[in-house]
């Protein structure tokens, strides 16, 4: 046996905590002492679990290769390959698993948090965000949960950016289900990074450990929808305590789920309104990218879709002026343009649907795409 | 002595003739009962001879025999009492009924004080019993109204078995047939209007579309939008009844004995709505002895399911086979029931469990629990809803507004006309209405145009339509153009066709 195997012994021990491995390691000098020692000065509990672990020691490794056959690596700290960024954490794990690429060193790396159950008005905004940042070539780091993390990583993806997941289960575990697409893109042309060995359920405890390693590898995190209380709040946390800067998209006051931005805002975050914040938080040449970037970029407008409506034809202005960042529902639109009939509605609707101004929301909504 | 009188037996929708026979031989003193009776049947024997003793009549202490024929169907029911009470009196000559017994259909249940007491399904009784060739009925006085109802045949209310000596010596007349009386407009009118129905301008175009093509409604939307208000409406802007269909429902509601002396007629279009707690059978019929379920009550109107989702499972997959027939078939030993049902269903959920999602304030449902909640209803039956609106909630203003709203009549106008138009295209077919075409039909009566069939395709890619969605977007379609009176469908037709549709597209996916 290697060193990186009893080093992967250690760090695929269950719900091992890599504060006490380092601890351990540091006391015994290298893994493989840490694992000939009968008694470590550990609860008799633990112990317990690690001598249980001993006895599994075979088919651990065995899954671990039969893992990097499915393309599934292990990279433990003391290979070159393990993300830079992880190294500062003072928490950081022995190792990972990655499914796909790791994030490239030296292309800055945005992280786009927020909530699972997101209004429409931040989902369009992490889609803006990740399509945009991701298109620009920066690396969109994210949970791939539902809600914003999905939207953004999805956009980034389709862009033809890069985007990196870092997930709370095993990387063999689509979770949730319902991202399985998402999961098989990012496998694909992004990465999926756990410090879970494959196979783990995503269970609730993994989640607050998984978004420390969000705020690791991202260089600035933009958070996109938060209520007052929320998981996002503890990677904010977390990205503070490692230096990093984090943006807060700014919502209407009294919405929940502006609630918790609008707090990080008054507690000093940085205020997100377009792409050009996130290149000055990196300290990246702002004038430089916007030149380079589609014609809806720039620094100093926020992101949007098809903002002239200059080209469209009369009757469809009419509907499009109509047109927010907040879904208008059809009854809105009709009580508001009395003379139309549904179908005239509906017939215009659909037109600036397929030409891409506006889309359909949950419930019976428009809103600007 | 031996005598024969004529009673009826109610089977599902059909009445049967059953012949009631009473011997009164030498023996010792005894009344008993034969003919493959029910319990509440065999329990006539001592109703009939308390009411006959407190009535003033002394039965004779013979041996008395009773007999239902014919002897293999089995008899369920109260309505045997005054035909057994009056072929018991004749065989114990306390009363000379010959004349009568011939041709008279004896319908009634029996008080202990000799009181005749309503039964159910006595519309339904004395039609069978025109049909079969009697020549009179006599019901209780309570029944009265409902069975005066049948033309043709006299329909006699009788209050108690002292009135018998009367009935015999032909003094009590048949009560008038009050049909045409009772269809005159003041008993039609309705007591909802869907004036009464402020704002929701979508709703209200998509009750009128679905009311008119006949198509299923589900309206999707948060608590106190509207929805029940605006299907409680429906059935008012539905064409009136016909004189068969009133007839056809009354029957229904004779034989669930839902038909009172001051409305034996029912002459508005049915609006049932049951809780959502019902079973299959209470929603579809059913039983040992068969009865017809909710959706037989609103034949001819509107079955509302309010709260789709909360409904077991089984009662909303037993409502596919009927929705498809307009009928309910029930098979038992004794043969097959079937009960008309023919019903517009009309259906309102909330978009999730709490009722306010898509507004993020109030509601905090996940997507997963979102999706769930709709997941409960069974895409087989979603494909049976043509149209799926979601309605908003409504602002202050538009629930104290004072805006002049189309009146029920204004929009019933315009559903007529365009039923009529669906009656003339489908003439010489089976069908009556769009909703029911097949896809032959749609084919041959909703054509499009090239450029309509490349919107359609583009629509189709750009919402990921599935391809059932698209003969029930031509169906509807069709109905909006008859709406405007038109004989082609417009692109403007295909658009709200396909607003109706997305919704359903959208969630269950």
């Amino acid at each position: 046996m290697e060193r990186r195997d009893y080093l992967y012994f250690l760090a695929a021990l269950p719900e091992a905590s890599p504060l006490l491995l380092r601890r351990l390691l540091s006391l015994y000098g290298s893994p493989e002492a840490v694992f000939r020692e009968e008694k470590l000065p550990v609860s008799a509990l633990r112990q317990e679990a690690v001598n249980e672990a001993k006895k599994r020691l075979p088919e651990m490794l065995e899954a671990r290769d039969e893992a990097e056959k499915a393309g599934i690596r292990w990279i433990s700290w003391e290979e070159k390959e393990y993300p830079a960024r992880l190294t500062a954490l003072g928490d950081a794990p022995l190792g990972i698993f990655v499914k796909g690429k790791l994030p490239p060193e030296e292309t800055p790396s945005v992280g786009i948090i927020g909530a699972r159950s997101c209004t429409p008005y931040g989902r369009m905004m992490a889609e803006r965000f990740g399509g945009e940042l991701g298109g620009q070539g920066l690396s969109v780091i994210s949970g791939m949960a539902r809600g914003i993390d999905g939207c953004a990583q999805e956009a980034a993806l389709e862009s033809g950016g890069t985007s990196f997941a870092v997930l709370g289960c095993g990387a063999d575990v689509c979770y949730p289900q319902g991202n399985r697409k998402l999961y098989d893109a990012l496998a694909e042309k992004g990465g999926l990074l756990t410090e879970y060995p494959p196979g783990t359920p995503p269970l609730p405890h993994h989640f607050p450990l998984r978004n420390r390693l969000i705020a690791a590898l991202s260089d600035v995190l933009l958070v996109i929808e938060a209520r007052e209380k929320s998981g996002s709040q503890i990677t904010v946390d977390q990205a503070l305590e490692q230096g990093k800067e984090v943006l807060a998209l700014p919502g209407r006051v009294g919405d929940a789920l502006s609630a918790g931005c609008l707090k990080l805002i008054g507690q000093g975050a940085g205020i997100l309104t377009c792409c050009g914040d996130v290149y000055d938080a990196l300290g990246l040449d702002a004038a430089r990218i916007g030149k380079a970037a589609g014609p809806f970029s720039g620094t100093g407008s926020p992101p949007s879709g098809p903002s002239g409506s200059g080209e469209l034809p009369a009757p469809l202005k009419q509907i499009w002026r109509h047109m927010g960042t907040d879904p208008v529902h059809v009854e809105e639109l009709l009580a508001a343009e009395e003379d139309l009939t549904l179908g005239e509605l509906s017939l215009r609707l659909l037109e600036l649907e397929s030409r891409g101004y506006i889309r359909q929301t949950p419930g019976g909504g428009y809103m600007k795409r | 002595m031996y005598s024969q009188a004529n009673g009826m037996a109610l089977f599902g929708m059909e009445g049967v003739p059953i012949h009631v026979e009473c011997d009164c031989s030498t023996g010792l003193p005894e009344m008993s009962m034969v003919g493959y009776l029910g319990a509440e049947v065999r329990e006539a024997r001592d109703r009939v001879r308390t009411a006959l003793k407190n009535t003033g009549y002394l039965l004779p202490p013979r041996r008395i025999t009773i007999n239902l024929a014919p002897a293999d169907i089995r008899k369920e029911g109260t309505g045997f009492d005054l035909a057994i009470a009056a072929a018991l009196l004749c065989a114990a000559e306390l009363v000379d009924l010959d004349a009568l017994l011939e041709d008279t259909v004896f319908i009634g249940e029996l008080g202990l004080d000799g009181r005749l007491v309503p039964v159910s399904g006595v519309l339904t009784m004395v039609g069978a019993a025109k049909e079969a060739g009697y020549a009179c009925c006599v019901v209780p006085a309570g029944n009265g109204a409902e069975g005066a109802l049948v033309e043709g045949i006299r329909v006699i209310g009788l209050e108690s078995l002292e009135q018998l000596p009367l009935l015999a010596a032909g003094k009590l007349a048949p009560l008038p047939c009050r049909v045409y009386e009772l269809l005159q407009e003041e008993n039609r009118r309705e007591t909802v209007d869907f004036a009464e129905v402020n704002g929701q301008r979508a709703l209200r175009r998509a009750a009128e579309v679905a009311a008119a093509g006949r198509h299923n409604l589900l309206m999707i939307g948060s608590p106190g939008a509207g929805k029940t208000m605006a299907a409680r409406r429906i059935p008012t802007i539905l064409p009136r009844l016909s004189l068969e269909e009133a007839l056809e429902v009354s029957r229904i509601y004779s034989i669930c004995g839902l038909l009172t002396p001051e409305r034996p007629l029912i002459l508005t279009r049915p609006f049932r709505s049951p809780h959502h707690t019902v079973s299959s059978f209470a929603l579809v019929g059913g039983g040992r002895v068969p009865r017809p379920g909710e959706i037989s009550l609103a034949d001819h109107g509107v079955l509302f399911l309010d709260e789709l989702p909360e409904f077991q499972k089984t009662a909303l997959e037993a409502l596919r086979q009927p929705l498809e027939d307009g009928e309910v078939s029930i098979a038992r030993v004794q043969g097959s029931f079937r009960f008309p049902a023919d019903v517009m269903l009309v259906a309102a959920m909330n978009p999730c469990r709490c009722g306010y999602f898509p507004d993020r304030n109030r509601c905090r449902c996940s997507e997963a629990e979102v999706e769930n909640y709709l997941r409960r209803i069974s895409r087989p039956l979603l494909d049976r809803m043509d149209l799926c609106v979601e309605a908003p909630p409504l602002g202050y203003g538009e629930l104290t507004g004072k805006a002049k709203n189309e009146s029920s009549e204004t929009i019933r106008e315009r559903v007529e006309a365009a039923r009529e138009r669906q009656a003339e295209r489908f003439r010489g077919t089976d069908i009556l209405f769009n909703a029911r075409m097949t896809a032959r039909q749609v084919k041959q009566f909703c054509v499009l145009s090239r450029e309509q069939n490349e919107f359609l395709r583009r629509v189709f890619e750009q919402k990921g339509l599935s391809a059932r969605a698209y003969h029930r977007i031509l169906k509807v379609a069709r109905t909006v153009a008859d709406l405007r009176g038109a004989d082609e469908i417009s692109l403007e037709d295909l658009a709200e066709a396909v607003g109706y549709r997305t919704p359903a597209e959208k969630f269950w996916r």
